[in-house]
């Protein structure tokens, strides 16, 4: 059994006494956040396979996660995301520089356990609906509890100690030999397109091809026509000479095609002429939740076809906030985010490798 | 000869209420027809049985932003298929979804591309962050089916408003098949009834023994003039999906039908969309219920051979006077029940020949409810004379127009109602190979009995009673 986790009441026990009951001379890593959900938003945008990897370096932990060779996806959670972070590397024989501990683990079970926690909802029906008033209720601070990870090398489990309330769960998680991931490697001198936009555009882009004409999608840079614009006037070519290209999503099937088209809304930052790759549509989907919880995308794209999908995820959840935005709610969950660390900021990064398009 | 252009454009709103015909339309069929004439723009679906028949019908100038079509030299209209999902997949939900107001589209443009070998539906979507979704859809060009009915014979008729409906819809089970409509008017309770048909007979008797009963004043509804006694079954999923639209529409819901084995039609209209659906009714097979003993009255109202739609708005005022007679109820009571006149005058409109372009949708509701004698009624344009019963079902659009030609109207709504109503549905009326008793049913009905089903019905005691005889009295008295 992968996991093994109980829930124990104790209102007068805290935390730290549980803590101090546990023997730990020294372990390799140790790491507490007081910002659990963010972590769990992180992590779940790369629920799409089971299994992750986790490195532990100085600077944090790098997740990822792979999807048939062709896909990976990888999550940097910086160190500056948790309370404390605690990295104590082994004396080994084959010392890499800079010093690394990889090991893998289920991350479905992993999430399961973060879950355990406090939905961000408040319940209507718990204490009779005291809750819902009490400001200091962990639904209304939004603080998400806190949780303690405890790694004692190769072999050891994966402790994880979640703390809310008078409520504190241990969790053991088995953890796995690592597999050998080799990153899929995007050339950065070779660029034929870098893009950055909104990531809730990408989405949308996303979804609207998301329409089972066919399983792949074509990404592609197609000779500007400006004066097909006139719906947004105001917005100047920013090029000085030639204007950059349009920036194209395309899906293509027996029933139809269907195109998705950026406007000049968007930052084309780099490009070259032609540039056009296909990618297995059932992969790009991989990232989908990331793209619905991230504030802005990085689209980028090699000479080789690989692509990298890059999003960044503001504080507690940029989605979340967004949608409390104007609530009373949604103001003290930001005035939370603002009293704690400044913009918790953590990054996805998702490589494709694309498909032959078959022409 | 010239190819038809086709262009036209529609607001969010209507593009949603595309989304959601479409969502209609494809509980019937896999493919979905489009047809565009001067004015109008017709969705429709037939399912692969030809037993049900459903058409979304746009007046342009109301649903359109702009529209312009000009059709070929050799067709009046242009009509093509296009597979559902793909249509879906162009209209979907998108309003609810999105977390970024911005994604949002602001217009939705509708174009025929006929140049070279390719031909295309484009449809373009331009979004408010400067995005521009394009699809380009193939298509298969056809000669589209309507279903024909004729109202004339389809004496039964009742009128609903959606939203109870829907209430009385969310009580059946999505697994029961059939849907019994039946009419005890003179005890002043109408019964729907889900049940599935297959559990008679075979092992799985027991399987779906649930046999749902809704049974509802009359009063409830806007209008009810079915005789007593009569029963017709449709197929459940397709009702449902029909209730469904009219909810969202929030709008009037009437049927029309005579006997089982010959079509119903429900139909309702609101800001310029007019949904009209042609469902094969069934016998009930199960189990006579009858509601009035054999020597019950007839229902409150008199069942009149009418002749043309345009006595609808009659039908109301007359309803009361003879409600009046044998009830005691006091008239005011059921104005009383009648909804606000918004979602009345749509519904009104749905059955007048004259032009509904022009009919202001503020129809004032005394106009409604206006006592004029049936001697005063306007003249009805004349009917041609209903083909024999063996007439096909559906007609290709052409031979429509020169069945008719003499006596149409020359306006695009009495056209319409031509084409959906003055022909005799061609569904043999003998039932379960019995002619004769099929033949005699109708007889009967035109000569004002009633339990047609109790002497037809060849119910022999093989059948499973079903555990629970409908109340003489309903919950809702």
């Amino acid at each position: 059994m992968p996991s093994n986790a109980t829930r124990e009441r104790n209102a007068t026990e805290n935390i730290s006494t549980v803590i101090q009951d546990e023997p730990e001379p020294q372990p390799v890593f140790t790491a507490t956040s007081s910002n659990a959900r963010q972590l769990y938003n992180v992590l779940k945008c790369l629920n799409f396979q089971s299994k992750a990897q986790i490195e532990i370096n100085h600077d944090g932990l790098i997740v990822t996660v792979e999807d048939s060779r062709v896909m990976q996806g990888t999550a940097f959670i910086e160190s500056a995301l948790f309370t404390s972070f605690v990295y104590n590397p082994r004396p080994t024989s084959e010392a890499s520089d800079p010093p690394t501990e990889t090991f893998a683990l289920s991350l479905s079970i992993l999430l399961e356990c973060l879950q355990i926690f406090t939905p961000a909802e408040p319940r209507q029906f718990s204490n009779g609906g005291q809750t819902s008033n009490n400001v200091f209720s962990p639904a209304i601070l939004r603080s998400g509890g806190t949780a303690k990870f405890t790694y004692n090398g190769p072999g050891s489990p994966l402790f994880l100690t979640l703390a809310e309330g008078g409520d504190v769960t241990t969790c053991e998680l088995t953890t796995y030999e690592p597999e050998m991931i080799l990153p899929i490697p995007l050339r950065m001198e070779e660029l034929g397109v870098k893009v950055i936009m909104k990531a809730a555009w990408l989405h949308d882009a996303i979804r609207e091809l998301d329409n089972n004409l066919t399983d792949t999608v074509t990404l592609l840079l197609r000779p500007s026509s400006v004066p097909s614009h006139p719906s947004h006037p105001s917005h100047p070519p920013s090029a000085p000479s030639a204007p950059a290209p349009d920036f194209l999503l395309l899906t293509s099937g027996p029933l139809g095609s269907a195109t998705v088209e950026f406007g000049k809304q968007i930052q084309i930052l780099h490009y070259t002429e032609g540039y056009r790759f296909s990618y297995a549509f059932h992969l790009i989907k991989n990232a989908g939740r990331a793209m619905g919880l991230a504030t802005k995308a990085s689209v980028r794209g090699d000479s080789q076809g690989v692509l990298s999908l890059q999003f960044m995820i503001e504080g507690d959840g940029g989605g979340d906030r967004d949608r409390d935005r104007g609530g009373v709610r949604g103001t003290m969950g930001e005035e939370q985010g603002n009293m704690g660390k400044k913009m918790e900021t953590s990054f996805l990064d998702f490589r494709f490798v694309a498909v032959e398009e078959e022409e | 000869m010239s190819n038809p252009t086709l262009h036209f454009t529609l607001s969010p709103s209507s593009t949603q209420r595309i989304h959601e015909s479409l969502i209609t339309l494809s509980k019937f069929s896999e493919s979905i027809s489009l047809e565009a004439r001067r004015g109008i723009l017709i969705l429709s679906a037939l399912n692969s049985t030809k037993t049900a028949s459903a058409a979304i019908h746009l007046t342009t100038n109301r649903f359109c932003i702009t529209y312009n079509f000009s059709s070929s030299t050799d067709t009046d209209r242009f009509q093509c298929r296009l597979s559902a999902r793909a249509l879906l997949s162009v209209f979907r939900q998108r309003f609810l979804d999105s977390r970024d107001k911005s994604t949002a589209i602001s217009k939705c443009e509708v174009q025929l591309e006929q140049q070279g070998p390719e031909n295309r539906i484009a449809v373009r979507l331009l979004c408010n962050h400067g995005v521009v979704k394009t699809y380009k859809l193939t298509y298969e060009d056809v000669e589209i089916l309507h279903a024909v009915f004729n109202r004339d014979t389809a004496t039964a008729r009742w009128r609903l408003g959606s939203s109870l409906l829907k209430e009385y819809m969310e009580h059946f089970s999505a697994k029961a098949e059939k849907l019994a409509i039946s009419s005890a008017a003179s005890e002043g309770r109408a019964t729907f009834t889900s049940f599935t048909e297959k559990l008679v007979d075979g092992k799985d008797t027991l399987k779906q023994p649930l046999h749902t009963n809704v049974s509802l004043d009359i009063g409830n509804f806007e209008e009810f003039s079915v005789d007593d006694g009569v029963r017709v079954g449709v197929s459940l999923k397709d009702f449902t999906a029909v209730a469904w639209f009219a909810a969202i529409l929030e709008t009037m819901v009437e049927a029309r039908y005579s006997v089982p084995g010959r079509a119903m039609q429900v139909a309702y209209a609101k800001d310029g969309l007019e949904a009209v659906y042609t469902l094969m009714t069934a016998q009930d097979n199960r189990i006579s219920q009858s509601f009035g003993g054999p020597g019950s009255q007839m229902g409150r109202v008199v069942a009149v051979q009418r002749r043309e739609p345009v006595e609808t708005r009659e039908e109301t005022p007359r309803r009361e006077m003879i409600e009046r007679q044998e009830s005691g109820r006091p008239p005011t009571e059921r104005l009383e029940s009648v909804k606000p006149s918004g979602s009345e005058s749509t519904a009104g409109t749905i059955h007048q020949p004259t032009p509904r372009r022009e009919t202001p949708a503020s129809l004032a509701p005394q106009q409604n409810f206006s006592y004029r004698p049936t001697q005063q009624l306007p003249p009805m344009p004349p009917t041609p004379p209903p083909p024999p019963q063996t007439a096909p079902l559906f007609l290709y659009g052409e031979d429509e127009d020169e069945m008719d030609d003499s006596d149409r109207e020359h306006n695009l709504f009495g056209e319409m109602d031509q084409e959906r109503g003055s022909f005799t549905l061609g569904w043999d009326t003998t039932y379960a190979g019995n002619a004769e008793k099929g033949e005699k049913a109708v007889n009967k009905k035109k000569r004002g009995r009633n339990t047609v089903e109790d002497e037809d019905d060849d119910s022999d005691g093989d059948f499973v009673m079903p555990t629970q005889q409908p109340r003489p009295k309903g919950l809702f008295d």
